[in-house]
């Protein structure tokens, strides 16, 4: 069966991208927070799980208005970058993990949830921003993404969220590989981006 | 835009560059982004003009930075 060993709660604003793009890990303003990822990467260095679980949400990068999913699903081996439309960053397309995908889409709508199945699911930085600090950027460790719609309304309620998580854990359980998981979820906390209450903190 | 359905004042907002008055009329940041993206800005230019305030003034105000 498998297991899930820890879990990465992080903030995916696109100018911690822009700042690792500009090489900006030194830079005074910007360095404590880079260093804040160095133990949560040694941490993933040490364990080398086989898979990272990522729920995130999209910006219009891959789902739009016309269909908009609340639960979405990556199960192909191979996630792309989206273009944001500043162009893609450097990096390779991120490797799926297209068995144990399927396996999370049949436990979860057995589990009475019912995502949306993408077998084509380009990420943005809701995944992409951080990813780099936790992981070389060759990306050897498979991602499972898991998109949520918090952006139009109606947003699930953050008790169906706590279930998600459940559900997932029993999804990783009830695996027939002894794969280790690491879930890392990835937002804001404070994040006011409308009108004259821009940049916020609350 | 016209053909896309848009209203004259809708038009203006999008000349204006007027990233405030279009967020109020319920755009999404990430679509109004999607807009400004095209002419080069940058989030944090149209959040500096969404509070009235230059680039530099908005900067000063973040943590860390200078005045901030």
């Amino acid at each position: 069966m498998g297991r899930i060993i820890g879990g990465i709660g992080t903030s995916h604003a696109p100018s911690i991208a822009n700042a690792y793009d500009k090489k900006l890990q030194q830079d005074p303003l910007w360095a404590p927070l880079f260093e804040g990822y160095v133990p949560v990467r040694r941490w993933l260095d040490a364990e080398r799980p086989d898979v990272l679980i990522i729920v995130y949400n999209d910006h219009m990068n891959r789902f739009f208005f016309d269909a908009y999913p609340t639960f979405a699903l990556g199960v192909g081996e191979i996630h792309p970058q989206a273009d944001e439309g500043w162009g893609k960053r450097d990096f390779p397309d991120l490797p799926g993990d297209s068995h144990l995908g399927w396996h999370i889409a049949r436990s979860l709508v057995a589990d009475e949830f019912d995502p949306t199945i993408c077998q084509e699911m380009a990420v943005d930085h809701g995944t992409l921003s951080v990813l780099p600090m936790l992981s070389d950027t060759s990306w050897p460790t498979p991602v499972i993404p898991i998109a949520v719609n918090v952006i139009q309304h109606p947003l699930p309620t953050a008790r169906r969220l706590y279930k998600l998580g459940l559900a997932l854990e029993r999804a990783v359980e009830s695996y027939e590989q002894d794969i280790r998981a690491v879930v890392i979820g990835t937002g804001g906390l404070s994040h006011q981006l409308h009108g004259e209450r821009f940049g916020l903190v609350n | 835009m016209r053909r896309r359905g848009l209203s004259d004042d809708e038009i203006a907002m999008v000349l204006r560059r007027d990233w405030a008055a279009m967020t109020k009329e319920g755009g999404s940041i990430y679509l109004v982004l999607k807009i400004a993206g095209t002419i080069g800005q940058t989030l944090l230019e149209m959040g500096a003009q969404m509070r009235g305030e230059t680039l530099e003034q908005f900067m000063a105000t973040r943590p860390g930075h200078k005045g901030g």
